[in-house]
């Protein structure tokens, strides 16, 4: 019987010896070099689990049952074997980082575990040569991107060669190129170096392909799956779990497919990339149309509303940091308008926040200006939304500006309730989940009553129903009390399924404004994968929705 | 190799020679070392750094070294050859002297000193005490990694919260209020880092066993015989001045500067950077025809044998 890498027995946790049991009955083994995704909802213990296989990390809490790393018990082995043992990369890419040099950072693990000169340099070199860090070894580590520095905490792991790679959301916080990076390099290191990697990650559409094993833990605390990828989406399909807006959009097509009787057969498993998706639609639409002659193949309408009135307004605005650096906004042009929710997308470093930041009135054009209603009120949430809370809890945070924005206690209840936070108004507000504290911070901010909400990245670390809650959110607030959202994000299909209008920063400058769905349909490159599955097969769409419609099935209850 | 060949040896001998530069400079008001330790640092700057920084750092050390040594011209009355009188100030040419020489003292130091922050950078000083204070050094590096961190922290905090409630209150009450209400924002957001910082720390074996120490420097042959020299030199020059071989006194008269020997060797110790430059000119023999061809008996074997062995 071959030993496995990581194995856990009838694992139980909780909180203290009184408390409810958060996790239990889980068992699982995975074999040395398999590359498992844990999924599950937000709050249903998955950090709990990881970190129960290194004791260094290891929730505070009592828990009953068997854990064995390579046969061992991790918290029987001595320090320094445990700290080699498990390699655990974290989400905040900030954070992880000690030292102020990259090389510094490579070598800090090997120092506190008291290796030798000579083969901590050769290590470092080695990892560094395989990681590609050797062109910014010297680097500050205060000046790398996002993406470097999630490189660097990986790097800086893998230097103490350890048999097994946990992560927990490791590319949470990056965006959709840097994670791909990310994504590609932990293939490498479990392809050619046979690492075992056990990770969570709400990214399914990049990880899903990778990964050779699923293990989804269900909202009681049980293992309420452990297989491989078409076990999970078959799963899923049959029972969902709140899940399905996780998947990859070629299997959530395929699911929709199936679930209305058009599946075409004849393929053993559900396809995960675009490419699969593809050729799954050419298949599916071949049998659709020998089933029927008259597919509804309807064109999906163009989902524009008629624009309202501009109320905030960027003329020819030029800005920049200081004299001696270039310009960030070189002659922007744009529109904001009252009741719609408009998207700006683009690169990193293109200018987007600092696009927000001039209209927000928080930085002064250097040239050209903002136009707008003298007593218009203009709320500017930043990508941090922790920053906005001072208080222990909620509802005291969401009192802080009472005098200022003039709102009473029920008033703050009452927000509290429409987002749903009601049952965390004692929480303190560092305590709360990616998605809650977007939500309470938008909440503190709607209590101001602002007419305009600029909203750097909003989505950033949010999971799939955590999202959907967000996008609901903003569409009411702009349909319903008239008003104007702009958003920035790098999540292209939230863009297609919340955004009236989508802009293109480019270059420093707004390349084209245009509706959100009209917008996807011309790009390529720049678009979300469903338009990429179905460009030339099904005109028009962008969502899995609009596939749907277009071959006329019931959208089931799928979407949004 | 834009900051010459002495940044490139070992953090000791840098470190040494710097604390003898710095020291000398400091114990001797004698006019010809003075003079002399002022030109080579000024030299070893503009050779470090170019013109421009050189002249910034001169124009922000001169007006305080004047005024230190004219304050001195003007309180010390101990010299001889009176040159003004007034009432009980009176100014003499051996306090000029003294004045003098006691500014050039200070601006060799300070001189000294803008080299040594181009020389030894902060993972060189780290690395030099790092073996002996671990816990230190690891200190330093994470505190000049927090601090940059902090500011920007601090400025996305400002501006998120200046873009909410900054229009509501435009006071200067107001304002010291919101900054109050950063600062607390700032603690409360630096808790939630520093606690992530140490699982990370912890995960990869902080204290779990003596800790070691990166080395990015090796002692070669050319480090041994820097050393060798700096230390010889040293000693020859402390005790040229222990031995009064180079006395000097302002008061009541200024003695004659004489030559001696100890300049030279006192020149030869500071333009330790420039002479290790001399290593430049070591070219092959025969000047141009340089082929990559090892030059020496040992080492790297041909590759026509590798190649045949191989097949």
């Amino acid at each position: 019987m071959t030993e496995h890498a990581v194995e856990m027995r009838d694992y139980a946790f909780a909180y203290g010896p009184a408390g409810a049991d958060v996790l239990h009955g889980i068992t699982f083994g995975l074999e040395s070099g398999s590359f498992a995704v844990l999924c599950g909802a937000s709050g249903s213990g998955k950090s709990t689990l990881l970190r129960a296989l290194k004791p260094e990390l290891a929730v505070a809490g009592s828990s009953r049952g068997t854990v064995r790393v390579l046969g061992d018990d991790p918290y029987l082995l001595s320090p320094v074997e445990s700290a080699t043992r498990v390699g655990f990369v974290m989400q905040d890419p900030e954070n992880q980082i000690v030292t102020d040099t990259v090389w510094h950072e490579l070598a800090f693990g090997l120092e506190s575990i008291g290796m030798d000169t000579q083969t901590m340099r050769r290590r470092v070199a080695e990892t560094a040569h395989f990681f590609g860090i050797g062109g910014w070894f010297d680097r500050r580590t205060a000046d790398l991107s996002g993406g470097q520095k999630q490189l660097l905490n990986l790097a800086a792991i893998m230097v103490m060669q350890p048999d097994v790679l946990v992560l927990d959301e490791p590319t949470s916080q990056l965006d959709p190129i840097a994670a791909k990076g990310f994504f590609d390099v932990l293939e490498r290191v479990n392809a050619e170096l046979g690492i075992t990697v056990l990770i969570t990650e709400h990214r399914l559409e990049e990880v899903l392909p990778f990964a050779d094993r699923v293990l989804f833990l269900g909202r009681d605390g049980t293992l309420a799956y452990d297989g491989d990828c078409d076990g999970f989406v078959r799963m899923l399909g049959t029972d969902d779990k709140g899940l399905y807006a996780a998947l990859p959009a070629a299997t959530r097509m395929s699911l929709l497919l199936e679930r209305s009787g058009t599946d075409p057969g004849g393929h053993d498993s559900y396809p995960v990339t675009v490419r699969e998706g593809r050729s799954y639609l050419a298949s599916a639409l071949a049998t659709v149309r020998a089933q029927s002659e008259q597919v509804a193949e309807s064109l999906p309408a163009e989902r524009a509303l008629p624009l309202g009135d501009v109320i905030l307004r960027a003329k020819d605005v030029w800005f920049r940091y200081a004299r001696a650096m270039p310009f960030v906004l070189r002659g922007v042009d744009f529109d904001l308008y009252a009741g719609r929710v408009a998207a700006l997308v683009g690169g990193n470093g293109s200018g987007k926040s600092t696009l927000l930041a001039a209209l927000a009135g928080i930085r002064q054009p250097e040239r050209g200006r903002i136009v707008k209603a003298r007593n218009l009120r203009v709320a500017l949430m930043t990508q941090n939304p922790k920053a906005l809370f001072v208080r222990d809890r909620l509802v005291d945070d969401l009192l802080e500006w009472s005098d200022l924005g003039d709102y009473s206690l029920s008033d703050v209840n009452n927000m509290l309730e429409r987002f749903g936070l009601g049952q965390l108004r004692a929480r303190h507000p560092y305590d709360l989940s990616g998605g809650e504290t977007q939500k309470a911070a938008l909440a503190k901010i709607l209590l101001l009553e602002p007419d305009v909400l600029l909203l750097d990245e909003p989505t950033k670390g949010l999971d799939a129903p955590a999202k959907a809650q967000v996008g609901a959110i903003l569409t009411d607030l702009a349909l319903r009390e008239g008003k104007a959202v702009l958003l920035t994000t790098h999540d292209l299909e939230f863009v297609s399924e919340v955004a009236h209008t989508c802009s293109m920063l480019f270059g420093h400058e707004v390349t084209c404004t245009q509706g959100a769905h009209g917008f996807f349909l011309d790009n390529l490159f720049y678009s979300t994968p469903t338009a990429r599955i179905a460009r030339g097969m099904l005109d028009g769409c962008v969502t899995t929705t609009d596939v749907a419609v277009s071959l006329g099935l019931s959208e089931g209850t799928y979407d949004g | 190799m834009a900051k010459g060949l002495f940044a490139t040896y070992h953090p000791a001998v840098c470190m040494l020679f710097f604390l003898a530069a710095i020291g000398f400079a400091f114990s001797t008001q004698h006019p010809a070392y003075v003079a002399l330790s002022c030109t080579v640092s000024g030299a070893y700057l503009v050779y470090l750094r170019g013109w421009r920084p050189f002249l910034r750092t001169m124009g922000t050390c001169i007006p305080p070294v004047v005024f230190v040594g004219l304050l001195n011209s003007l309180f010390n009355a101990a010299g001889a050859t009176i040159l003004w009188q007034w009432g009980p100030f009176c100014i003499c040419v051996e306090g000029l002297w003294y004045g003098v020489a006691m500014g050039g003292m200070l601006t060799a130091v300070l001189l000294w000193f803008a080299c040594y922050n181009e020389v030894m950078t902060e993972d060189k000083f780290t690395y030099l005490f790092g073996r002996r204070l671990p816990t230190v050094s690891l200190m330093v590096t994470m505190v000049s990694r927090w601090v940059p961190r902090m500011v920007s922290r601090g400025r996305s905090a400002h501006d998120s919260q200046e873009a909410l409630i900054g229009g509501y209150d435009p006071s200067k009450k107001g304002k010291l209020q919101r900054g109050v209400r950063t600062a607390t924002v700032l603690v409360g957001l630096g808790m939630e880092d520093s606690i992530q910082t140490a699982d990370s720390m912890s995960a990869r074996g902080y204290g779990s066993a003596m800790r070691t120490s990166y080395a990015r420097f090796k002692w070669h042959a050319r480090e041994r015989v820097a050393i060798g020299a700096l230390g010889v030199l040293i000693v020859a020059n402390a005790a040229l001045l222990a031995t009064d071989a180079v006395a000097f006194a302002f008061y009541p008269l200024v003695s004659p500067i004489e030559l001696s020997w100890g300049y030279a060797t006192y020149a030869l110790m500071l333009g330790m950077p420039f002479c290790v430059e001399l290593e430049r000119l070591r070219r092959p023999r025969h000047g141009s025809s340089y082929t990559g061809q090892p030059r020496t008996r040992v080492g790297v074997p041909d590759a026509k044998k590798m190649g045949g062995s191989a097949t």
